[in-house]
C-alpha cells in the first residue's frame, strides 16, 4: 500500500514537473484559469442564493496591485455576472448597480482589445433592459458601435462576432434588429477555438453562439435549421445545459 | 504482490520514459518586461511560430516556462499583447542560461486606431449634445427629422416655428450647420409649412449623428458667431432597405444598399410634396398658405477603397416653389418663390496610424425668383468651399488638428426694389438693379486637446489671410470640462469669433460679423436622469436691419442666459422640462435697447411614451412671452404715391401677447416578417390658441386693424412603409 501511495505521489510529482507550462505567482493564482473560477462561482452564488463568491472574487481583483487591463477585464466580467445574479433575484437596483460599475471600468480602460470591447458592447446591450426611450436608444448604439470596434480589431474573435449576432438579436426590427444575427453566429461558430494555452484569456461565445443561433432559428420558425445546428453544438459540446434544453424543445416540433 | 509489481512495472518504465522525455526537451525559462519602464507584463502570450495552438502566458511577474522539444529549436519565439508591438525572437539567439529577460515596447498606434476611425472629432467632449439616427428618431418633437430636433434643446431659442437652428438667443443666420465639414447655408426645406416636421434638406436615413454646439463653436469650422450643428454621415450600411412613405404633404421614398461589405453602399432619396391634400384638411387654420409644390432627390454613396482610405459624395436637388400671403409694412400681398438648388459635398479621408487626413469639398448652386407686390428678386448663388485638414493623435492623452479652408461666395442679383423701402404697392414706384458681390475667405485653424479620465481641456484658434480690403482678424477659444463623482461635469468654455454675413434681401453685401462668448454649465447624468443648468454672456457685432430706415446698420448686441433642464425616464415614459431666462439688448445710435426675442421665461415640457410593442406619443408644451415690436404711431401722406410713410414709436416698446402652444404626436411600429409600417399622426397647436406674430396696420398707418398669428391647429397623417 504504501509503495503504492508512493508510485502515485511520484508520477504526480513527475507529471507537474514536466508538463507544466505556466508558472504561476501566488498574486495570480486565481487568474489562473480566472473564467472557469467566475462562472462557478455564479453558480454557486445562484444554488445558495447568496452573492458571497462571486462578491469574493470581485474584491480579489479589485484589491491586485497591478491595474493591468485583463485585470480589470476579469472584474468587469465578474460584475457582469453579479448583475446578471442580481436581476435574477429580482433585485433590479442592485444589478444595476454592478453592471455600471463594470461597464466604467471597461471604458476607462486605454487600451481595450477586442475582448474590451465585446464584453462592453455586451453589458451595455444588457443594460438597455433598464433604461428606456431615448437612453435605451443611446445604449444600443454605443453597444453596436463598440461591437463593431470589437470585430474590427480582430475578426478572428468568436466572442466579438457572437456580442454583434447577440446585440442584433435583441435589437427591434424598426432599428436593424435580427438583419445579421444569422451572419455574425454563423461566423462566430466557424471560427477555430482559441488556440493559444493562455489561462488568463477569456474563452467563452463559442457554446453561447450555438445557443442564440438555435433559439434564433426556433423563433423564425426553421426547425430544420434549428436541428442542423443543435447536431453540430452538441458533438462538440455534448453537456451543455442550454444546448440540452434547446433539444428537447425542439423534439416537441 | 504479483498484483503490486506487475502496476509497478508499468510505473517503472513509465518513470523511465519520462526522463528520457524531458531530455529531447528543453525548458525556455524568461521574463516580458514593458521597454522603458521595466515592469513586468502580465499575460501575455507566449509560443512558437510554427506551433501557435502550444504556447503559454507570462504571469505577474512577466514570468513565463516555455517547454521546447529539440526539433523546435530552430524555431523562433513569440511574445504578443494586446497594445504591445509582437516581438519575434529566434530560439537560435536565446541565451538559455538562467532567465531571459525580454523588453516589449508599446504599440501606440494600435491604441489609438479605434480612436482614430471611430472619433475624429477633437471638440466633442465640449459640445452641448450628441445625438445618433435612432435618438433623432426617437426624440419626442422631432418627428424623424435631424435638424427639428434640436429645437427640443434648452439651448434651443428659436421662436419662428421653423426648423432653422437658433440657438442661445442669437439669430438662426449666425449658427451654421455643418456637413461632413463643410458649411450647409439654408438648409431649410418647405419654409411655408411652419409647425410641421420634415424641414430640413437632410435625409435622417443618411445621417450618422450630429453634435450640437450651443455656443462656443469649435473653431475647426469658421463663419459662425453662435451656435453649430456638426453632422456626420454614416460610414457603414448593413442591410438593403426601401422605404416609401406618403401624407398628407406628398410622398417619399428612400432606397438604400450595401454594394461591398458594408462599408461601401450607396443611399437615394427623393420627395414629391404638393399642397391640394394638405389644404384640403387645414385650410381653415393655415389662412395665410396658397400653394407648395417641392421635389427634391438626393444621393449619398460612401466608398471605402482601402483600411486607410474612404470617400463619400452626397448630392442634393430641390425644385422648392410656393404662393403665400405675406405682410410688409402695410402692404399685403402674395409672395410667388421658387427655387432651385443644387449642391454636392465630396470627402476623401485618409488615416495611417494616428495621422487623419481630410479634404472636403463643396459645390452650391442656386437660382431664386422671389416676387411680392413690387419688389422682384432674382438671385444667383454659387459657393464653393474647400477644406484641407489633419489630425494627429500622438498618444490616448493629446491630439491636434491644423487646418486650412477657402471660401468663395459668389452673388448675382437682378432686383426690382421700391423707391420708398416702405411702398412695396404694385403700383408704387420702383428702380431696377444689377449687382454683383464676392467673397473669398481663406482661413487657417488648429486646434489641440488634451484629456485625462477626469478634464478634457481643449484650445484654438482661426486666423484669416486678409485679401484685398477684408480686415484682418483672430478668432480664439478655450474649453474645459471637468467630471467629478463620474456622473457630474462642469464645462467653462469662452472665446472670440469672426465671420462674414451671407447676403439677403435686406442687406446685400457680405459683411464682417463678430461675437465674444463665455459660458458655464452643470450637467448631471444618471442612468434615468439628467439635470443641466448653465450661464452665458455673449457680445455680438453684426449689421441689422432697422425697419425704421429701411437699411441695415452695424450693431452691437449683449445676450446673457440662463437655461435649467431635466429629465427623468420611468420605464416607457420619459418627462423633460426646461427653463431659459434670456435677456438680450441691442445699440441702436447710443441707445440700448431691448431686442424683440427677449424673454423672462421660456418654458418647455414634454412627456413622451416609447414602445415598440405599443403605441409612441409625445405631447408638447411650449410657452414664452410675446415677441417685442416696435409701434408705428402715425403715417405721413407721401405725394406723388399711393403710400405712407410710416411714423415709428419707441424701438420695441410694445409686446405682443404671450404664446403657448401644446402638440401631440403619435405613431404606432406594425412589423410583419421583414415589413415595418408605421403610421403616424400629428396635431399641432391642439389648443388652437391665437398667438400674434405681428399687427397689421391700416393702410394710413392710424391703427392697428388686426393681428396675423402663428399656425392654428394642425393635422397632419401619413404612413411609412420599409422593406
Amino acid at each position: 500500500m504504501k509503495s503504492k501511495l508512493f508510485i502515485i505521489i511520484l508520477l504526480l510529482f513527475s507529471t507537474s514537473n514536466v508538463f507544466a507550462e505556466t508558472t504561476h505567482t501566488s498574486d495570480d493564482s486565481l487568474l489562473y484559469h480566472v473564467q472557469g473560477k467566475i462562472k462557478n462561482a455564479f453558480l454557486n452564488s445562484f444554488q445558495s442564493h447568496n452573492p458571497a463568491k462571486l462578491e469574493t472574487i470581485e474584491k480579489k481583483l479589485k484589491n491586485f496591485k497591478n491595474t493591468n487591463r485583463i485585470v480589470q477585464y476579469w472584474r468587469a466580467y465578474t460584475l457582469c455576472y453579479e448583475s446578471i445574479y442580481h436581476i435574477k433575484m429580482g433585485n433590479k437596483r442592485a444589478s444595476l448597480k454592478k453592471l455600471k460599475k463594470g461597464i466604467n471600468i471597461l471604458k476607462i480602460i486605454k487600451t481595450k482589445s477586442s475582448d474590451d470591447y465585446a464584453l462592453l458592447a455586451m453589458m451595455q446591450g444588457y443594460a438597455i433592459q433598464f433604461s428606456g426611450g431615448m437612453h435605451a436608444a443611446v445604449l444600443a448604439t454605443k453597444a453596436k458601435r463598440n461591437a463593431q470596434n470589437a470585430v474590427d480589431l480582430d475578426k478572428k474573435n468568436v466572442r466579438a462576432w457572437y456580442v454583434q449576432g447577440l446585440n442584433n438579436y435583441h435589437t427591434p426590427k424598426q432599428f436593424g434588429g435580427k438583419t445579421i444575427v444569422k451572419i455574425c453566429l454563423t461566423k462566430a461558430i466557424s471560427l477555430k477555438e482559441e488556440n493559444r494555452q493562455n489561462p488568463y484569456l477569456p474563452t467563452w461565445g463559442k457554446v453561447q453562439s450555438y445557443g442564440l443561433l438555435v433559439t434564433f432559428y426556433i423563433n423564425q420558425k426553421k426547425f430544420a435549421k434549428a436541428q442542423k445546428v443543435l447536431k453540430t453544438g452538441l458533438k462538440k459540446y455534448p453537456d451543455n445545459y442550454t444546448l440540452k434544453q434547446d433539444e428537447k424543445t425542439l423534439a416537441d416540433k | 504482490m504479483r498484483k503490486l509489481w506487475r502496476i509497478n512495472k508499468y510505473v517503472f518504465l513509465l518513470i523511465l520514459i519520462l526522463p528520457v522525455k524531458i531530455v529531447a526537451q528543453r525548458k525556455l525559462k524568461g521574463r516580458v518586461l514593458i521597454a522603458g519602464d521595466n515592469t513586468p507584463l502580465f499575460g501575455a502570450n507566449v509560443y512558437l511560430k510554427h506551433h501557435p495552438s502550444g504556447g503559454t502566458a507570462t504571469n505577474m511577474n512577466g514570468s513565463f516556462v516555455l517547454k521546447i522539444s529539440k526539433n523546435e529549436l530552430a524555431d523562433s519565439l513569440i511574445i504578443s499583447s494586446v497594445g504591445y508591438h509582437k516581438k519575434i525572437i529566434a530560439l537560435s539567439s536565446v541565451q538559455w542560461n538562467g532567465i531571459d529577460i525580454f523588453h516589449i515596447h508599446k504599440d501606440v498606434s494600435s491604441l489609438n486606431k479605434i480612436t482614430v476611425t471611430s472619433n475624429p472629432s477633437l471638440t466633442e467632449e465640449f459640445s452641448t449634445e450628441k445625438l445618433n439616427r435612432i435618438s433623432i428618431y426617437m426624440s419626442p418633437v422631432s418627428e424623424g427629422d435631424p435638424l427639428k430636433v434640436i429645437s427640443s434643446l434648452p439651448a434651443s431659442t428659436n421662436t419662428s416655428e421653423t426648423a432653422n437652428p437658433a440657438l442661445r438667443g442669437s439669430s438662426g443666420k449666425y449658427s451654421r450647420v455643418i456637413l461632413n465639414g463643410v458649411p450647409l447655408y439654408n438648409p431649410v426645406r418647405d419654409l411655408q409649412l411652419n409647425g410641421l416636421g420634415n424641414f430640413s434638406i437632410l435625409n435622417t436615413e443618411i445621417v450618422d449623428n450630429e453634435t450640437v454646439y450651443a455656443g462656443n463653436p469649435p473653431l475647426k469650422y469658421g463663419n459662425s458667431i453662435a451656435g453649430l450643428v456638426d453632422v456626420r454621415t454614416r460610414k457603414r450600411l448593413k442591410n438593403q432597405q426601401l422605404k416609401i412613405d406618403g401624407g398628407l404633404v406628398g410622398a417619399g421614398m428612400l432606397f438604400e444598399t450595401p454594394i461591398k461589405d458594408n462599408t461601401t453602399f450607396m443611399q437615394v432619396f427623393g420627395n414629391y410634396h404638393l399642397s391640394d391634400a394638405y389644404l384640403s384638411v387645414n385650410k381653415q387654420n393655415s389662412p395665410h398658405l396658397k400653394k407648395f409644390r417641392s421635389q427634391d432627390i438626393g444621393l449619398n454613396f460612401h466608398y471605402t477603397i482601402s483600411n486607410h482610405l474612404s470617400a463619400n459624395t452626397y448630392s442634393y436637388f430641390i425644385n422648392d416653389n410656393y404662393n403665400a400671403k405675406n405682410l410688409f409694412y402695410n402692404y399685403a400681398g402674395n409672395i410667388h418663390f421658387n427655387k432651385k438648388r443644387y449642391f454636392n459635398v465630396f470627402n476623401v479621408k485618409y488615416i495611417m496610424n494616428n495621422i487623419v487626413v481630410e479634404f472636403n469639398n463643396e459645390f452650391n448652386v442656386s437660382n431664386l425668383h422671389y416676387r411680392f407686390g413690387i419688389i422682384r428678386e432674382d438671385t444667383k448663388v454659387n459657393q464653393f468651399y474647400n477644406v484641407v485638414d489633419m489630425k494627429y493623435l500622438p498618444n490616448g492623452h493629446i491630439s491636434f488638428t491644423l487646418g486650412i479652408t477657402d471660401g468663395l461666395f459668389i452673388d448675382k442679383f437682378t432686383n426690382t426694389l421700391p423707391q420708398n423701402y416702405y411702398s412695396i404697392h404694385p403700383e408704387d414706384p420702383s428702380y431696377g438693379f444689377r449687382h454683383r458681390e464676392k467673397n473669398l475667405n481663406i482661413e487657417t485653424y488648429g486646434y489641440v486637446r488634451y484629456t485625462a479620465p477626469k478634464v478634457a481641456i481643449g484650445a484654438g484658434f482661426r486666423k484669416n489671410l486678409s485679401i484685398k480690403n477684408q480686415e484682418s482678424y483672430l478668432s480664439y477659444q478655450g474649453n474645459l470640462r471637468y467630471t467629478f463623482i463620474s456622473q457630474s461635469s462642469v464645462h467653462i468654455s469662452a472665446g472670440k469669433y469672426n465671420g462674414y454675413t451671407v447676403p439677403s434681401f435686406y442687406i446685400q453685401q457680405f459683411n464682417h460679423v463678430s461675437a465674444v462668448q463665455y459660458a458655464i454649465g452643470y450637467r448631471y447624468k444618471s442612468n434615468n436622469s439628467t439635470f443641466g443648468i448653465s450661464v452665458y454672456k455673449k457680445r455680438e457685432i453684426f449689421p441689422k436691419y432697422f425697419k425704421d430706415v429701411g437699411r441695415g446698420q452695424q450693431t452691437t448686441k449683449d445676450i446673457k442666459g440662463l437655461e435649467i433642464s431635466t429629465q427623468y425616464q420611468m420605464r416607457h415614459f420619459l418627462f423633460s422640462a426646461s427653463y431659459t431666462w434670456l435677456d438680450s439688448k441691442f445699440k441702436k445710435g447710443v441707445q440700448w435697447i431691448k431686442s424683440s426675442n427677449s424673454m423672462n421665461y421660456l418654458v418647455k415640457l414634454s412627456l413622451s411614451h416609447t414602445s415598440i410593442k405599443h403605441l409612441n406619443f409625445s405631447i408638447n408644451y411650449i410657452t414664452r412671452p410675446g415677441h417685442f415690436y416696435t409701434p408705428i404711431i402715425n403715417g405721413e401722406k407721401i405725394s406723388k404715391t399711393r403710400g405712407f410713410k410710416p411714423v415709428f414709436g419707441t424701438y420695441n416698446a410694445q409686446q405682443l401677447n404671450s404664446y403657448s402652444r401644446i402638440d401631440l404626436t403619435a405613431n404606432k411600429v406594425i412589423s410583419y416578417n421583414n415589413l415595418s409600417i408605421i403610421p403616424f399622426f400629428t396635431l399641432t397647436n391642439i389648443l388652437n390658441n391665437e398667438n400674434q406674430r405681428t399687427p397689421v396696420y391700416s393702410r394710413d398707418y392710424g391703427k392697428i386693424s388686426n393681428y396675423w398669428y402663428y399656425e392654428k391647429r394642425l393635422i397632419y397623417f401619413g404612413v411609412q412603409v420599409s422593406f
